[in-house]
This record gives structure tokens, sequence and C-alpha cells, in this order.
């Protein structure tokens, strides 16, 4: 089940307008989880529309690669592990 | 909350890496599609404290977060052993720059940055020609990796296996590379049946 943007918005993703170095409008939405010192998320799509049909991709950051999620249930479920792990 | 043993650790695949510091500290670890993986570390402060509990911190790059309940640590394990079995993964040539693989409608496409396609090697098998398919490759290699070719540009023995590449990917040979523009190399796969 691919990833929309209503979908990001019910999840608590907050969205940020920014440019990138090419001077497209990219949308990125960004979620962290426990502030500061929490997992950063980002979403992308790889088009100038923010409706993209074809699904968004959810990217989260180590220290040497990017992981992405395309699937919402998947999402949904990383979601809800990471939010049990910031409350132990 | 169900306390992290050692025993737990081992089941779950951790392995010991002993690390002789000046505490004697005992640390373990266990790495998700290493080397471009999350890393997840288990650790004590001390040698008695293994006796009663590990916790398990996993880093990004500003941050750790700690597991100190097993139920957990298996969910988390669970779901990032899901998430690692994405159909896409990124690798990085010699000068560093990231290079994307994705399977798409029974292909892998690999994608090359902009600044990494002026140094890609492509190579041509003996009866193939550049002018009758000057898209179609039989072994291309962006700049120190990842080296993929067929098997006639391999003399016959295996095209690559991109299970090398992505574990879910095992089995699937390449059997032909064409360059569909914008940075982009279609590899035609086969599956192994051997």
């Amino acid at each position: 089940m691919i990833i929309t943007e209503i979908d990001l918005t019910r999840l608590g993703f907050e969205c940020q307008y920014t440019w990138d170095n090419f001077g497209d409008d990219d949308y990125y939405f960004t979620m962290e989880f426990g502030g500061i010192n929490g997992l950063c998320l980002i979403t992308n799509c790889k088009n100038d529309s923010p409706d993209a049909t074809d699904g968004w991709i959810v990217e989260f950051f180590n220290n040497s690669d990017t992981k992405s999620i395309k699937d919402l249930e998947l999402l949904e479920e990383f979601i809800y592990i990471m939010n049990k792990i910031q409350m132990q | 909350m169900n306390r992290i043993a050692e025993s737990d650790l081992v089941r779950l695949g951790f392995e010991i890496v002993h690390m002789d510091d000046s505490s004697e500290d005992y640390y373990y670890f266990r790495c998700f599609g290493q080397p471009y993986g999350l890393r997840l570390t288990s650790c004590t402060f001390n040698e008695w404290q293994r006796e009663h509990a590990w916790f398990v911190e996993f880093t990004d790059m500003g941050s750790m977060e700690f597991i100190e309940d097993l139920e957990l640590l298996e969910e988390f394990i669970h779901i990032m052993e899901r998430i690692q079995n994405i159909d896409r993964v990124t690798y990085r040539n010699r000068y560093d720059d990231l290079i994307n693989f994705e399977f798409i409608d029974d292909s892998i496409i690999m994608t090359l940055p902009a600044e990494a396609t002026d140094f890609v090697r492509v190579g041509y098998y003996d009866n193939q020609s550049l002018q009758d398919s000057p898209n179609t490759f039989s072994m291309v290699d962006p700049s120190g990796g990842p080296f993929i070719a067929t098997k006639e540009f391999n003399g016959g023995s295996s095209g690559t296996d991109m299970g090398e590449f992505h574990k879910s990917w095992s089995g699937l040979i390449v059997a032909g590379i064409e360059w569909i523009g914008m940075g982009k190399y279609k590899l035609i796969v086969d599956r192994n049946e051997d």
C-alpha cells in the first residue's frame, strides 16, 4: 500500500517547504521522535507535485546509509515501535 | 519488563566482540545489512552487571536510543529486518558517490548521480557491437564498483548474482544491461534455477 500525503498528515508529520540545490519545488515532511535527541524521518516525493500518485517515500538515516519505507503498513509499524522505544 | 540476558542476545544473532578497554567492558554488535545497515550495540558497563541485564543501543547521526526490554528488542529487530528487505539498496563507489539499485517491474534499475556518470566503465563481449546496439552492454562499473557483468562478459561463467547487493535478490542473475538515460542502467535479470 503506497503512502499518501493524507497518511503522512494523519501520522503526525509536519510539512516543511524547502528548496533544493536544483531550484525545484520539492516538498519535504519531517517528523522527529523525541525532539532533538530522537530519530529523524524525512519523506519526499521525487517530483514537484505534493500529490504524487506513485506514493511517498519515508527515509531515515544512520551513520552510513539511508533506509527507505514505501509501504504504509510498514511505516505505521515502524512509527509504533519507535514510539514504544521512546516511552520506555 | 522482560530484561535482556546474554543468552537472548546470542539467540537473536548478536555476535560477541570483546573490547579490551580499560574498564573491561563487554560489547556485542549486530549489523543489519552490513556495512550499510543500522548498527545495534549492546553492552554492560561492567562485568557483574551482565548477569542481570543488558541494554541495546542504536545510533543515528545525532542520537542514541536504548532498548532495555526483550520483547521490545525482538519487535524492533523484526521491523528492521522487514525494512531491510525492501527492494531498494544503496552502495558507494570509490569516489563516495551513492549508487542506487531498485527493483522495478522485473528489472533492477541502477541509478548514478550526475557527478558519477563521467567515470562509468562499460564493456562488451566479443560478438557484441557498439554500432549494432549502442545502449546495450555486458558490463558496467561505476568508478570502482559495484561491478556488474553478464555471463557472456564473464567468459561463460555466471553473470553477477544480485544477491551480492541485496539479500532478497539472491539468485537473480544479470543477463543484460541497457542504458536508459539520465544516469540509469536497466539490469535485466534471470532467476537462477540451480
